[in-house]
This record gives C-alpha cells, sequence and structure tokens, in this order.
C-alpha cells in the first residue's frame, strides 16, 4: 500500500492560522514566501504556526532574537537545510538565555521542560525527538506520484548517504520499458534519488544522468537492497529506510542488546 | 474588434525552474534574502520568454515533440500500429519553433519544410523581428524563389553609369541589395530557385560575402551574428530545381512544420475577424539588440560539452564511415571510398556477410557523418542546454537535436532489412524519429559494452596526450606492446563494426607515434 509522505512529529499537529507581525527589523512575509518556493505551501503554514506563536510569546526582541526564531519555525517546518544554523543558534540561545525558554518551545512545537533535552538528542542524531522510541518510526517518504509523491515506478534499491541523513534511492525502470531521452542507463534501469532527512522533514531530489553517473556511491548499486542504514551526527548507526513498494519508511534504530 | 492586448503577454520569470538544486545549507540570512532572481537581462531567460511568447502567442502550435523528461514519462499505447503517446514531466517543446529560435541564437541556418500554409515564412519573419527589424522591413527583403530569380535580383546590380564610364572592374560600384547585411536572412521556397543563382547564394551562406563584377560585400550585420531561414515545400529534391548538394549541406538543422490542430480553431477565427499578423504585435521586451545577439551567441559557445557526453557522441559518430568491403586497404574501407570510386554503398553493405546487420548501426546509412554536421550538432546541443538554463550540455540536450541537426545529412541505406519489412518500414519516411532511434541504439550499445566503465583506448589516448617528456626507451616499448595487445583483442573478437574502425586507426596513430618517438631516442642517444 502506498502512503502519503509524512512526519512522525507533525502527526496530531494542529496548525492555527497565526498572524504574522509587521516587525520593522524583518521582511517576515519575504521569509514565508522563501519557505514555501522551497517546500511548499504545507510547510509555509507549519512556519507560520510556529514563528507566530514564537513571537506571540515573546514580543519584540532584536534582530538577532528575530533571526533566532525565524530559523527555528523554518527547520521545525521541516526545511532540512537550516538545521545547522538553527542548532547552532538554539546552542546559543540557551547557553546566553537571549531568547526565552518558553519563546523558544514554542518555536519547536515542545513542551518547556524538553527544550534542552532536545538540543542534546540533536547533538547525537538529527533524528532526536524526545517523544520518539527506538526502533519508531519517523518519516515516510516516497509515494506514487498520483498520490502526492513523486514516483511513478516503485522504488527497489537504497544506499546510504555519504554524509548523515542520506540515502540514494533507485525507482524501478518504466513499466512500458520505454526510457526518456535524459534516463540514467548507466545504472541500468529506473532513476535515482537523492533523500536528504532529518526529525522534521526531507526533501527528495531525482539526480539527473551525469551527477548519477559521476556519483561516488553509483558504483555500489550491486550491493543496494531493500533497506539501509545512515551513520548519525556521531558516526553511530543512525536510523534506517526500508522500502516497500512506493513508500519508504524510516525508524530510528533499535537499542543494542 | 481590434485585440492587441492579448499579443503584449509575456511569460512570467523564472520560465523555467531546475528544481533538483535545493541548497544544502541555509542560514537566517537566506531566509530574509530574495531568491536569487533571474535578471532582466538574463539572455536565456529572454531567449525562453521569446520561445512562449511564439508558441503560446504567434504560431498556433500544440506540438510538444522535444521531449524531456525528469524520470519516466506516462506513456499510452494507442493503436492497434505500435504508436505511443508520452506525456513528459519536465519542459517540453515545439520543435518548429524552438529550432528556428535556437538558430537565430547561434547565428545558423534552418531549413523549414512542409506544405504550403503552415507558417513556415511567418516564423521565419518573426526571427528577423525578434532581430529588431520591423516587420514591413522583414517582409520586404524576403527573397521569393522563382525560376527566373538572377544573381543580380539577388545581389545587386553595378550602377548603370560606372558600367559606360569605369575603366577597370575596380571602378564599378555595386548597388547592393539592403537584405544582404541582415541579421535575419530570409529565402523563400529555396527549391525554385535556378541552379546558377543557388551558387551564388551558397557562397553567401558558406563563405559570408557576395561577390559581383570583381566586387565583394560581406553579409555580416551590426552584431557579426547572422542566421539564415530557407523554406521549402519538398525536401526529398524536389522542387522547380534540384538543390545543389553543397547548399543543402549548409543547412544546421531541418524542421517540419507541422500542421494545424483544428482544436485550436477559435484562435484561428479571432484573427481573421481581428485582421492581425502575429509579427506586427511582438513585444518590445523580446527583441534582441545587437550587443545581446552577440552576447548571446558567446554565451552559447561557452557552455561546456563534459567528456562524459563528447565521448558519447564520438561513439556514436564512430558507427557510420567503415564498411567491411569498401576497399583493401584497411584504411580505405569506408563508403566514402565506395562513393567517390562510382560504387553502391548499400549493395557493399549488403555484401558484407561477417556483421550483424541489426547490431551494425553503420549499416543503416549509406553515408557517414561529416566533421560540419557534427560542428553543427554540438552548436547546437549547446544552444539546447542554455536554453534550458544548463550548466553544462547534457546526453539529452544532445539526443534532441541531433535528428535534426542530422536530418537530410546522413542518409538511410534503403536496402537495409529495418527499412525493407518489420515494424521500422515507416521509419524509411520519418527520419526524426529514425535518427532519434538510432542514437538511442548507439547508447545502448555504450552502456552494454561498458565503456563508460571501461575505454582502454581512450585510457591509452589520455596516457599518451600527458606528453612524451621524460617517457623512457622501455616505457615507450611497454606501451607499444600495450596497443599491440588491443589491436590483438579487438582481431580475436572476428567480426568488425564501424566502431572498430576509428579504435583501430587510433591506435595505429598511437603506435607510430611511439614507434617514431622510440627510433627518435635511439638516435639521438
Amino acid at each position: 500500500m502506498t502512503q502519503r509522505p509524512l512526519h512522525v512529529v507533525n502527526a496530531g499537529l494542529e496548525l492555527t492560522d497565526e498572524p504574522l507581525p509587521e516587525v520593522p527589523e524583518l521582511d517576515l512575509a519575504l521569509s514565508l514566501s522563501r519557505i514555501e518556493a522551497l517546500h511548499g505551501a504545507a510547510a509555509g503554514a507549519r512556519y507560520r504556526h510556529f514563528l507566530g506563536r514564537a513571537l506571540a510569546a515573546q514580543p519584540g526582541g532584536d534582530r538577532d532574537d528575530l533571526l533566532t526564531l525565524a530559523t527555528l519555525a523554518a527547520w521545525r517546518a521541516g526545511a532540512v537545510a537550516f538545521r545547522t544554523d538553527a542548532l547552532r543558534r538554539l546552542d546559543a540561545a540557551l547557553a546566553t538565555d537571549t531568547v526565552r525558554i518558553p519563546t523558544l518551545a514554542a518555536a519547536l512545537g515542545l513542551p518547556e521542560h524538553s527544550v534542552a533535552a532536545f538540543a542534546e538528542l540533536q547533538r547525537g542524531s538529527r533524528f532526536g525527538w524526545p517523544d520518539l522510541v527506538a526502533g519508531g518510526l519517523v518519516a515516510v517518504v516516497g509515494g506514487f506520484r498520483g498520490l502526492f509523491g513523486p514516483w511513478l515506478t516503485p522504488a527497489v534499491a537504497v544506499l546510504a548517504g555519504d554524509r548523515p541523513g542520506t540515502f540514494l534511492i533507485r525507482t524501478a525502470a518504466s513499466r512500458s520499458g520505454t526510457a526518456p531521452a535524459g534516463a540514467d542507463e548507466s545504472t541500468g534501469s529506473g532513476d535515482a534519488w537523492l533523500l536528504t532527512v532529518d526529525v522534521f522533514g526531507h526533501t527528495l531530489t531525482r539526480l539527473v544522468p551525469e551527477e548519477t553517473g559521476s556519483h561516488p556511491l553509483a558504483a555500489r548499486w550491486a550491493e543496494a537492497g531493500l533497506s539501509s542504514s545512515s551513520p548519525d551526527e556521531a558516526g553511530a548507526p543512525g536510523a534506517t529506510l526500508q522500502l516497500a513498494g512506493y513508500t519508504a519508511y524510516l525508524r530510528l534504530p533499535e537499542v543494542a542488546a | 474588434m481590434a485585440q492587441g492586448n492579448r499579443w503584449n503577454k509575456v511569460s512570467a520569470s523564472p520560465t523555467r525552474t531546475n528544481g533538483a538544486t535545493l541548497p544544502e545549507e541555509l542560514t537566517a540570512e537566506d531566509l530574509f534574502t530574495e531568491a536569487p532572481a533571474v535578471a532582466d537581462t538574463a539572455l536565456d531567460e529572454k531567449l525562453r520568454q521569446a520561445y512562449f511568447w511564439l508558441v503560446n502567442r504567434a504560431v498556433i502550435s500544440p506540438f510538444y515533440d522535444v521531449e524531456f523528461s525528469a524520470g519516466s514519462p506516462v506513456t499510452f499505447a494507442l493503436g492497434d500500429a505500435g504508436a505511443e503517446l508520452n506525456l513528459p514531466t519536465d519542459q517540453s517543446y515545439s520543435s518548429n519553433v524552438l529550432l528556428p529560435l535556437l538558430t537565430f541564437a547561434v547565428g545558423g541556418r534552418c531549413l523549414l519544410v512542409g506544405g504550403p500554409g503552415r507558417g513556415k515564412t511567418t516564423l521565419a519573419i518573426l526571427m528577423g523581428v525578434l532581430a529588431g527589424s520591423s516587420p514591413r522591413e522583414v517582409r520586404r527583403n524576403v527573397q521569393q524563389g522563382q525560376p527566373q530569380i538572377t544573381v543580380s535580383d539577388l545581389v545587386g546590380m553595378p550602377l548603370p553609369r560606372d558600367l559606360v564610364t569605369a575603366g577597370s572592374l575596380a571602378e564599378i560600384e555595386i548597388a547592393w541589395r539592403s537584405w544582404l547585411t541582415q541579421p535575419v536572412k530570409i529565402i523563400d521556397e529555396y527549391n525554385r530557385i535556378p541552379t546558377k543563382t543557388q551558387s551564388a547564394l551558397l557562397t553567401m551562406v558558406a563563405e559570408g560575402y557576395v561577390e559581383s563584377h570583381d566586387q565583394m560585400h560581406s553579409t555580416a550585420p551590426e552584431s557579426g551574428v547572422e542566421s539564415w531561414f530557407f523554406t521549402a515545400n519538398d525536401d526529398a529534391g524536389g522542387g522547380t530545381f534540384p538543390v545543389i548538394q553543397a547548399l543543402r549541406d549548409r543547412m544546421d538543422v531541418t524542421v517540419a512544420a507541422q500542421g494545424f490542430n483544428n482544436r485550436f480553431f477559435d484562435e484561428l477565427v479571432a484573427r481573421v475577424e481581428a485582421g492581425e499578423r502575429p509579427e506586427d504585435h511582438l513585444p518590445a521586451e523580446l527583441v534582441f539588440g545587437p550587443d545581446e545577439q552577440r552576447l548571446l551567441e558567446a554565451a552559447i559557445r561557452a557552455v561546456p560539452l563534459p567528456g562524459a557526453v563528447r565521448r558519447q557522441l564520438e561513439f556514436f559518430a564512430s558507427h557510420f564511415e567503415f564498411v567491411q568491403q569498401g576497399g583493401r586497404r584497411f584504411e580505405y574501407r569506408t563508403k566514402d571510398t565506395v562513393r567517390t570510386g562510382g560504387g553502391e554503398v548499400a549493395e557493399t553493405i549488403e555484401a558484407n556477410s561477417g556483421a550483424d546487420l541489426q547490431v551494425d548501426l553503420g549499416s543503416q546509412t549509406t553515408n557517414s557523418l561529416s566533421v560540419r554536421s557534427l560542428q553543427t550538432l554540438i552548436r547546437y546541443a549547446k544552444a539546447m542546454a542554455y536554453f534550458r538554463g544548463r550548466p553544462v550540455v547534457g546526453l539529452d540536450d544532445l539526443a534532441a537535436v541531433l535528428p535534426f541537426a542530422l536530418r537530410g545529412k546522413l542518409l538511410p541505406n534503403e536496402l537495409h532489412p529495418r527499412f525493407d519489412v518489420g515494424a521500422d518500414r515507416e521509419l524509411a519516411t520519418d527520419s526524426i524519429s529514425w535518427l532519434a532511434d538510432l542514437f538511442a541504439e548507439s547508447r545502448r550499445q555504450f552502456t552494454a559494452l561498458g565503456l563508460a566503465a571501461s575505454d582502454p583506448i581512450s585510457d591509452a589516448l589520455d596516457l599518451f596526450n600527458q606528453g612524451l617528456d621524460g617517457v623512457t626507451s622501455a616505457q615507450a616499448a611497454s606501451r607499444l606492446t600495450g596497443i599491440e595487445s588491443l589491436i590483438s583483442g579487438i582481431a580475436k573478437q572476428g567480426k568488425l563494426y564501424g566502431r572498430h574502425f576509428d579504435d583501430l586507426l587510433a591506435l595505429k596513430y598511437l603506435h607510430q607515434r611511439y614507434t617514431n618517438y622510440v627510433s627518435w631516442l635511439g638516435f639521438s642517444g
């Protein structure tokens, strides 16, 4: 069965239509349009939700405080590329107390008492989240194109990427057997996709044939299977991606016995 | 009722997004910085806007035959004769608009073929207006091919005063025709022009100048970039006069003007009622000035052709020169030897019982690719990549332009079983599909032979290209042995194909260079 993409941390999230206030220091509407352009309207709605609630919890603040809250909200909304900067700003805010804990908690959608624990978990793994348990589901990615996913054919092979939170996925060749002009022939068949994922969001981009052919992992397709583990930030075994037809399930590692 | 405003809509930027380039890392400041917008002056963006205006406003052309797909397209099998309809997933284009536009951008020569009334001349006129000329001026400068047209009609004539008073040819002043220096030159129905006048045209097209009464006149416009558009109702040699082969060979691309889709009748009715012509309504912001034309052409030439793509093109081109029984000496076993010697290439191919005609792509053609054709192919592949906003030429860019650049240049061998019987008979007349299939099959063979991963002949050439400085006699001798071993490996395969011909001649070249080097080392002590 194919499933729509989701991240477990967003399950049950009731988005409020938070108005973004006008602040003289920054153009918040512009930041919203950037998130929507990068990750779509759903991520934009989450960004508005988390940033609106954070600003409501602590009106005012200087430009740097606002940048911190906007970056945390962007990351929390699913914009993976902001993780490094958001985490650095979170650590700085916790260390200097420039932004109050309730405000940070609102920006991240966490209870106040979990903010410090969350920061500690994230230092070890990008999938750290207080409510996630070992072996638990983190995210569902992929999906059939007719049901809001990117794939026309099932995913058939996965390899761990060269960076934490990255996977290389190959989908099956077209059922019609006809390859488009630019189809990747270096892998024999199908298309190659790069998944970049963390606890809040993911990007799934098709590698163009020139990239696939020269990709350092391309030579490893032969050893690819239906599941693979990507190392975490500390170099330990991280989350595992399991392929099942059109859908890929990302789970936390089991606790070592 | 006048409907002028409907022409003014120009596609909003960006007309193309390369979505696969999400940045790996972003910072807070990136949230509050405008996305790198496409600058107003970005010429590739302007070129795309021109394309979309042409295809959506000017030419009623709902054909998307230049297909690109990010991933696999949805394909429907239709009818009972093997027809397939693809729904591409990436931005795809109408060849009869895109190829003329790329011709305008690179300063090339485009032949538009198709029955009367299919918009060939209108499209060519639109290219002239894009280059900054007024519609009236462009229309006036269209050269109508007809059986009585003379060289003087085409290029101009000497002043009658000078014909009487001049003491020598050098003193005769020529009244050159003004169309000669237009950035876009249009020759309508060129297959109705007499042979002698075609020869004068050839000089202009090939050399960029005209000559009359010992006087020369450059046809280069202010920008230095000139493009030519020829139209013909027939691409198979018909017409009032046969087109001389040298002129036909100068056509960089050949594009068919497609028929009218009757589902778009409302637009046709609107034009009749409004009495409008698209060339009179080209938005001013889409016009390319002389400097822009120069920059555009230079930017296209600068798009890199990656080694992996170049190697695929080399492999494709290597299939076509060789023919097993074409001559006695190995170097002369070519289609050119047969043709220039008065033989029949198709019969020579048929006499070859050693190779599998289904696998031997070279056996499907009666000629090989000229260097000019390959240069054209490279130029248009670069133009396609540039138009698509790609930083380098991709295989899909090359595959997209190849059939249009080789149409009429790579000629089918009609005695080949593929064109005689079976499911592929229609390819004998549908040269675009045949050429696209030929390149796709070449790519499949390239993959099947594992040449992307291992290509010892390329390795040997690369090693040699590193230079011979410091190479000892023993090392050179070892390389010579390696070359002989590679030749021996090919010899053991028994069957010989076009791709082996280039490989073997390259190995012979290397062998010569190393042999001479070893001799030189021995001589110099």
